[in-house]
């Protein structure tokens, strides 16, 4: 079976075109990160643009977080917060001199109050007060579970009681800049790429054993029939792990490299959008995780691509129902955070909601199911492998199926 | 020469079929994407025509003065009314007298928002009065406001063209035809022809499908007006109407299209494949869209991405505004001006370009025996006929209606919006902190209603009780539309019962997204003032505007414009009574979908109780009366 799965890997894949589409892709992604890196995230946004202008303010930036990055203590708070406030006193009343600032880390007094709030006050604000305001948000479930409980309403009790479990106890003792981390996982352009290299390796993956006849002759033989089908499927989740990794490895490095990512270790909700997501995982732990749902999304929507191909003689159909099927699933799963039971169920049936794995773990989301709480995630990932085993079901029926001849009528190919 | 070849591409490889296809799929897109416009104009479209028929056209001294005296009498006109109100509560004048001078103040009134839009663009045509005329310009805007790629336009070149070098060659024909001069360069040509031609016409049908469903949605007049009078292309030095701009943009887009025939049939020629054929030029039109979105770099790529927007030639220098770290609102380019004679040079390149690369695939083709081994290969049967499409639509949401048409109950949403109580419950709103109480009437205790641990999202503007059950609406600051919630009060279970915010968020890799400004993001939405709920219909009031949303369909109309808002509003037995500007007794029956005024009632203030409606009467001395309803 190894060797099978070699050999498919080897016609299909390991193809010069294949290669230098990877290749060339890889390339692309790592450059379009650097663009994002030097160009910044306009004016309202995080990050300031890498250019001979912002020097002074990234080096005071890297210089500071040098300083502050690690355990949080009250001596850091202590010194951030004496340089906010003598900052705020100077710049609240003008008072000033426009020129001839030297005591300054930037060369400006307005500007390092603005990076001093921006970049250290509030992030250490938000993760000196997250224990205390998450514990509210637990004490509010507490309260609902016990209110609920005598109304008799499972659902609200349910949700409550999930939300008692998993947010207490909840603390932040490390301050590192979560915002690369934020950025890296909302990156999505590899996904694109990867979606375009299963277009280009998985469509002909049966229609070319179909256009060169090579079916026929793979389903006269016991082996041919029944290992090949699996061989075909084996392979391709070989091929979409491996362009996943590649691409999340690229991106990871790339982003460690220009971003200087820091606090790996540093639970999830340290970053401030997450601040309500339902994991209690790490920062790296969480990336894992995202990679995993990606897996599971791309390998259903490899699956059907494969399930297209079989269908078709010629590469041109699957390809155009191919691309026509990820743009509807894309649009379905931007519905993954509806409040429409009806959008959201499309959503759910969308492998795509899974390579938004961020989307679906930065709030609380949830589905009343026969008045239990269960994570949309969860239920996702559910119908997404019942899907995969549908799926796979009817692409070995459809590429091992019986086909008779237009011209006599016999069968050409033997049954399953 | 040229027919066998058009008959294979069109009949034998399905051309055809998938083209007419994707034709229907254009038009369903097309019309479901609608047109650019802009809430005050959808909720009152005929005072926007009223205005609009007036003042179109060019500015002239005559219409700069009649705008001007309008513009006065809107911005006083409630002024105007309450005066005319004043007089005739103190006997100055008669009653024939008030309703015949308010009436145009009243008026004024309704449509005083859709006026604001008519005087924005006056202020815009004022600065350049010879080339900014004033017109509607949302169908035209829709046309030539937008670089969107036409995705399923280059979808169906890609998939149709493909085939006619590729599969000669995985048929193995390529050697048979090659064999012969005819087959050799004649065949070549004639399929470069076909390329490039079909191309033409399938982007000239795509194109017009466009304009046509706009046409057909929203209208496009005025063709003969010039550009600059779309706001949008206030900074374009093009100094041509919008009939030319638009056969310009075709003209564009027809030299995009040769030019992208040329890249399918040299990829092809050169790959021999299908699949490498589809990706690479799927790749090649598709990425430039995503790489560089709105900007002016995908205008001078080589490729044919930009072409096939066109419109961004004809733009004019586009800036957005941003608040700075200083807080300070900051200006800066979005997209550069492609100026006209650079146009003029780029058009040129890609002439010479499509030139070379016709050549340049007809050489590689043509040559291609030189070096080819003959292959042998049977010509794979044609595909089975393609079967296609299921599109799914899972709407209908919120409660089932029961068919019933009149609803015995009564409400005073003005008194109302903020209290409710049931057989158990005093249920109070407090809007500043967007909390809803419920006390319960035997025992005095106080039960919170919205329970959300986390933050809550949105502001509760308004609630409305019936039945054991609390609804409540919550507005986003931002965003267009508002969401109603109902809370059982026997269980606290909370349903969703009707959604008009925006709620998909994907954007295809920033292909389609649409980024809000500053303005669009401080936007101040005007919260709603009262709400009522029955089995079938959904009632609110937002500015002035009465709206009724059908709860089976979802569909929202608005019943009335001239709403007195912050004065009583009631609902009893299928019918909504309200008070309007000129303190006129209004009332909406749901049987005949009508508003009907009650001439003989002028109040500031009534109520319904027992079935009768007792009001001040302003006729006399506002001294109270009753009314008996039916």
């Amino acid at each position: 079976m190894l060797r099978l799965v070699y050999y498919e890997i080897r016609k299909n894949y390991l193809r010069s075109y294949v290669l230098a589409a990877i290749l060339l892709f890889l390339v692309l992604n790592a450059c379009m990160i650097y663009r994002g890196y030097v160009s910044g995230d306009g004016l309202m946004g995080y990050f300031m643009p890498h250019t001979r202008d912002t020097k002074v303010e990234w080096d005071f930036y890297h210089r500071m977080h040098r300083q502050l990055d690690g355990p949080l203590t009250a001596d850091k708070a202590r010194y951030v917060s004496d340089e906010y406030e003598r900052l705020s006193a100077l710049t609240a009343d003008g008072t000033y001199n426009e020129q001839g600032q030297t005591d300054t880390y930037t060369g400006h007094i307005w500007n390092d109050y603005v990076m001093i709030t921006k970049y250290f006050y509030e992030p250490m604000k938000y993760a000196a007060s997250y224990e205390k305001e998450i514990e509210q948000v637990v004490v509010k479930a507490k309260d609902n579970v016990s209110f609920y409980q005598n109304y008799n309403n499972s659902y609200e009790q349910a949700k409550n009681k999930y939300i008692q479990d998993h947010y207490s106890g909840r603390k932040i003792p490390v301050f590192y800049d979560g915002k690369p981390w934020e950025l890296l996982f909302n990156y999505r352009f590899s996904d694109l790429l990867i979606l375009l290299l299963m277009l280009l390796g998985l469509v002909p993956i049966y229609a070319h054993e179909k256009e060169t006849k090579m079916d026929d002759l793979m389903m006269s033989s016991r082996r041919g029939k029944g290992n090949m089908g699996l061989a075909k499927v084996l392979s391709a989740f070989i091929y979409i792990a491996c362009l996943l990794l590649m691409f999340s490895g690229v991106n990871l490095a790339t982003f460690a490299a220009l971003y200087r990512l820091s606090g790996a270790g540093m639970p999830v909700y340290a970053i401030e959008a997450y601040q309500y997501t339902p994991v209690s995982l790490s920062v790296g732990g969480f990336y894992i995780l995202l990679i995993l749902l990606k897996m599971i999304g791309l390998a259903v929507a490899g699956l059907g691509l494969c399930l297209l191909s079989a269908l078709f003689q010629r590469v041109i159909y699957p390809y155009l129902l191919g691309v026509l099927l990820f743009i509807s699933g894309l649009y379905a799963s931007g519905y993954l955070a509806s409040v429409e039971a009806g959008y959201m169920v499309w959503a759910l049936v969308s492998p795509f909601s899974l390579l938004k794995g961020h989307e679906l773990l930065i709030d609380l989301l949830g589905v009343n199911i026969g008045y239990t709480f269960v994570l949309r995630l969860t239920v996702c990932v559910i119908l997404q492998l019942i899907i995969s085993i549908v799926l796979y079901g009817v692409i070995r029926l459809f590429s091992t199926s019986s086909r008779f001849s237009r011209s006599t009528g016999f069968a050409v190919k033997e049954g399953a | 020469m040229l027919y066998p070849e058009w008959h294979k591409l069109l009949i034998k490889q399905k051309g055809l079929l998938i083209l007419g296809l994707m034709i229907l799929i254009k038009i369903a897109l097309t019309l479901q994407q609608g047109y650019d416009s802009s809430l005050i104009i959808n909720r009152n479209p005929e005072g926007y025509a009223a205005y609009m028929n007036q003042y179109e056209g060019k500015l002239t001294a005559e219409k700069e003065q009649r705008l001007q005296a309008e513009y006065y009498a809107v911005v006083h006109a409630g002024a105007e009314l309450d005066e005319l109100a004043r007089q005739w509560k103190d006997g100055e004048i008669t009653q024939e007298a008030y309703e015949s001078s308010s009436k145009q103040y009243y008026e004024r009134m309704k449509n005083s928002a859709v006026f604001n839009v008519i005087y924005n663009q006056y202020y815009y045509a004022k600065e350049a009065p010879e080339e900014r005329y004033l017109m509607d310009e949302r169908g035209w805007s829709t046309l030539l406001g937008h670089s969107k790629p036409d995705f399923v336009l280059l979808l169906s070149l890609i998939i149709v063209l493909t085939p006619l070098f590729c599969h000669e060659y995985e048929s193995g024909m390529d050697a048979l035809l090659l064999s012969s001069s005819r087959g050799k360069y004649r065949t070549g040509a004639a399929k470069l022809v076909i390329g490039a031609m079909l191309a033409m016409i399938v982007t000239m049908i795509f194109t017009f499908i466009e304009y046509l469903c706009l046409d057909g949605m929203i209208g496009l007049p005025h063709g003969s007006f010039p550009l600059q009078s779309l706001e949008f292309f206030a900074n374009s030095e093009y100094p041509v109407t919008l009939k030319q701009a638009f056969l310009a943009l075709l003209l564009i887009r027809i030299v995009g299209a040769v030019l992208f025939a040329g890249c399918i049939a040299c990829v092809g020629i050169l790959s021999k494949r299908s699949i490498i054929t589809l990706f690479t030029c799927s790749v090649l039109i598709f990425l430039p869209y995503i790489l560089f979105p709105e900007k002016s770099l995908l205008y001078y790529l080589p490729l044919p991405s930009g072409l096939l927007a066109g419109t961004g030639y004809l733009w004019g220098t586009v800036y957005e505004s941003a608040y700075s770290d200083q807080g300070t609102v900051e200006k800066f380019v979005k997209f550069q001006a492609i100026g006209r004679g650079v146009f003029l040079l780029l058009m040129i390149g890609y002439i010479v370009e499509i030139a070379l690369l016709y050549l340049y695939s007809l050489k590689k083709y043509s040559r291609y025996m030189l070096r080819s081994r003959l292959r042998y290969k049977k010509q794979t049967k044609l595909p089975l006929p393609l079967s296609l499409l299921i599109i799914g639509f899972l709407i209908l949401t919120g409660c089932d209606s029961r068919g019933k048409v009149e609803d015995v109950f009564s409400f005073d949403a003005g008194e109302l919006r903020n209290y409710g109580e049931t057989a158990e419950y005093a249920i109070q709103l407090d809007e500043e902190q967007s909390l809803i109480t419920a006390r319960h009437l035997a025992t005095g205790e106080e039960i919170l209603l919205t329970r959300e641990p986390f933050r809550q999202e949105g502001m509760i503007s308004t609630i409305f009780v019936r039945d054991d059950w609390c609804y409540y609406v919550t507005q986003t600051l931002g965003k267009e539309g508002i969401r109603i919630y109902g809370i059982d009060l026997k269980n606290f279970h909370q349903k969703l019962i009707y959604n008009s915010l925006r709620e998909n968020t994907e954007d295809f890799f920033g292909l389609v997204s649409e980024q809000q400004d500053m303005e669009q993001i401080s936007r101040n939405i005007s919260p709603v003032y009262s709400l009522i709920l029955n089995p079938n219909y959904i009632y609110y009031v937002v500015d002035a505007e009465l709206v009724q949303i059908q709860r089976s369909t979802g569909r929202e109309k608005v019943i009335a414009r001239d709403v007195r808002a912050g004065l009583a509003l009631a609902y009893y037995n299928g019918a909504i009574y309200y008070i309007d500007h000129q303190y006129r007794l209004n009332v909406y029956k749901e049987l005949d979908g009508k508003v009907h005024p009650l001439e003989s009632i002028y109040t500031d203030q009534f109520h319904i109780k027992n079935g009768e409606l007792q009001y001040r009467s302003l006729l006399d001395d506002k001294r109270l009366q009753s009314y008996d309803l039916p």
